[in-house]
């Protein structure tokens, strides 16, 4: 290459092969059909989703044997009121937004149960507001009451406390990584103080790919 | 080391701009960024963050969150590089590139979103303040992975404002205290010398959001005057230097010497404040003063001076191609042969250097400083004074207002003071 040809190669070549033009960002919309995109670097749809779906199946499976029991024995059993009082994140991992879907998919699927009814969450937070108590508090009997109190001046009394938790554990090898995202629930009969406990988990791997 | 220079750029628009709105000519400030708007068009979006910030002072968040999402959405798309720009930019300058904003202008849009939602409702503030979060994590990503040796020392500072307003939002709910306290660490982390930030983190591990009967007032001045982008004529450094061979040798056969004379760069200088803070006096009795969460000055210069080497660098190789396309075109003319073609070359060569000018775009109505109080009142009606305070003595004009508290609530206040008045109006959440 001479100097005659550096002009109209040189700064064509330095941009142009480095850069395009702009592009748009587009979208489409998922059926049912389709999976969930795989998050890369921390859990998304494809991790919670399964793992509530797995946790409240459980959750329910057991309250039916527990009904039946009931039935079996004579005891009236009824739609049961479940004040469902927050996810809570102990993972290694921050959930962002996706905190607030958790909560949705949980509370929808125990209102469609035929076991369950339960509280709106707008009710939840104004009791707890109310009785200025933290979900943590609701594990000593006598702020139980408290709350069990404020929630009834609502008219909004409950059968059931339902606090749910997501943990990780996360195994290194390399230049990769498995992380076991578990997801619990632990139910509290108000009225016998009898506790319930039930988990589902995913495991996943993440691994850096070369340059 | 900088020799300044002003000219034809945005820097030089700017001053009056500046110099009208931290007076307190808010209106003048206004028609002015609104002509501008119209007649530079490649200015454009810079100057509609200003208007944002004058819509947000003259009492209407939800105008200026309206101008701060569109500038925000636009650009996003525009950060995605152009070939037709690019090479426009080596013929011309970087003022030819449609403005992408820096990395500091893009956490604080966010960080203003969050802010002016607040006072616009707070539908939306908690998705805003998800965003400094998602979008700082973005840029250090991208730091990371575009990283050269040159420059490995770089480390991203950190806007703790993002998650400072995504704890006071979910301590308002009294449910979600497991996230308050992972926002409160990011506070106390990234922002170690901010004052209120252990006993906040305190507050989310064991405390609540406020006494039965009582409810929160968060007050947010945006004190001093922002910083600046100016031109400067820089001698190239080593780092630069390494880049530009990098460069160069990257997309050319050919072995090129760069130039290494003085080329026109931009640089951020800081601003200043004239007050400490801001205190606060409730029903006459005075319940504490403001501190800093986010030194705006500070982050933009240390930003700035991190992608310093390369834009220092991209300077140097426009300057290295035009005095190769002049020696090109002197070849083909016969330059060597010819004195006066020669010298009609060389000075067409100086007056193609001499038009380049820095890309001083940038947001220029920034505060120098952003700083917050939280304190907890009785739910009901409140007589406020706010008194701007130099050292431990108050000083300068101080503002009075009615504010509502709601039991277990938060109450949201905006100020502006650049230099020791408030400017413009005291924004408040309640109704």
């Amino acid at each position: 290459m001479d100097r005659r040809d550096f002009l109209t190669t040189s700064v064509v070549a330095c941009s142009a092969s480095v850069f395009g033009c702009r592009g748009t960002q587009k979208a489409t919309v998922l059926t049912d059909a389709d999976a969930d995109a795989v998050a890369s670097h921390e859990a998304g749809a494809e991790t919670w989703k399964p793992l509530i779906d797995e946790a409240v199946g459980r959750l329910m499976g057991r309250q039916i044997q527990e009904i039946q029991q009931a039935s079996a024995q004579g005891i009236p059993t009824g739609k049961k009121r479940i004040c469902f009082v927050g996810v809570e994140n102990r993972s290694a991992e921050e959930i962002g937004d996706f905190k607030e879907q958790i909560y949705e998919h949980i509370d929808t699927r125990l209102s469609q149960s035929d076991l369950y009814g339960s509280i709106s969450r707008r009710y939840v937070e104004a009791g707890l507001r109310e009785a200025r108590l933290r979900p943590d508090d609701l594990f000593i009997p006598n702020n139980q009451q408290i709350f069990m109190q404020a929630m009834q001046k609502m008219n909004q009394p409950f059968d059931y406390l339902l606090f749910a938790k997501i943990t990780s554990g996360t195994t290194r090898d390399n230049k990769k990584y498995q992380r076991d995202y578990l997801l619990t629930f632990e139910m509290v009969d108000i009225n016998t103080g009898e506790f319930t406990k039930e988990s589902a988990t995913l495991r996943k791997m993440y691994r850096n790919s070369l340059r | 080391m900088f020799a300044l220079s002003g000219c034809s750029t945005h820097a030089h628009r700017l001053a009056s701009i500046r110099n009208d709105y931290y007076s307190g000519h808010v209106e003048k400030a206004s028609k002015t960024i609104d002509e501008l708007i119209v007649k530079e068009k490649q200015e454009a979006d810079a100057l509609k963050l200003d208007r944002a910030i004058v819509e947000l002072t003259s009492g209407n968040p939800e105008k200026a969150e309206q101008t701060l999402r569109e500038v925000r959405d636009r650009l996003d798309y525009l950060e995605q590089k152009d070939a037709r720009e690019q090479i426009l930019a080596m013929v011309k300058d970087d003022q030819s590139i449609s403005w992408s904003g820096d990395d500091y202008e893009k956490v604080l849009i966010r960080t203003f979103l969050a802010i002016t939602n607040l006072m616009n409702g707070g539908e939306d503030a908690t998705a805003y303040a998800l965003q400094v979060d998602e979008k700082q994590n973005e840029i250090i990503a991208r730091i990371e992975r575009d990283r050269r040796e040159e420059n490995s020392q770089f480390d991203f500072k950190r806007v703790a404002l993002g998650p400072y307003i995504h704890a006071a939002m979910l301590e308002e709910r009294h449910t979600d205290y497991d996230d308050i306290e992972r926002s409160r660490l990011k506070v106390v982390s990234w922002e170690t010398e901010f004052r209120d930030g252990k006993l906040d983190l305190e507050r989310a591990r064991h405390g609540r959001h406020s006494d039965s009967g009582n409810g929160v007032l968060y007050l947010f001045c945006m004190v001093g005057r922002g910083p600046t982008k100016v031109e400067a004529a820089e001698v190239p450094t080593q780092v630069a230097m390494l880049i530009v061979d990098r460069i160069l040798s990257e997309v050319l056969k050919q072995e090129l010497t760069p130039t290494i004379a003085p080329v026109k760069v931009p640089i951020v200088l800081p601003g200043r404040s004239l007050i400490s803070s801001v205190s606060v006096l409730v029903d006459g009795e005075e319940l504490g003063t403001t501190a800093t969460i986010t030194d705006v000055s500070q982050f933009a210069v240390q930003q700035s001076e991190a992608n310093f080497p390369d834009v220092l660098a991209r300077a140097v190789v426009r300057r290295t191609l035009k005095k190769a396309a002049m020696y090109a075109v002197k070849d083909k003319v016969g330059a060597e042969s010819s004195p006066g073609a020669d010298l009609a070359l060389t000075l067409a060569g100086i007056a193609w250097e001499a038009t380049e000018n820095a890309d001083t775009r940038g947001w220029g109505l920034l505060p120098d400083q952003i700083q917050v109080l939280r304190v907890e009142l009785p739910a009901g009606p409140h007589e406020l004074e706010l008194n701007p305070m130099i050292g431990g003595a108050a000083s300068g004009v101080s503002k009075t207002l009615t504010v509502q508290i709601e039991d277990g609530r938060n109450t949201y206040l905006l100020g502006t003071i650049p230099d020791t008045e408030f400017v413009g109006e005291v924004l408040t959440s309640s109704r």
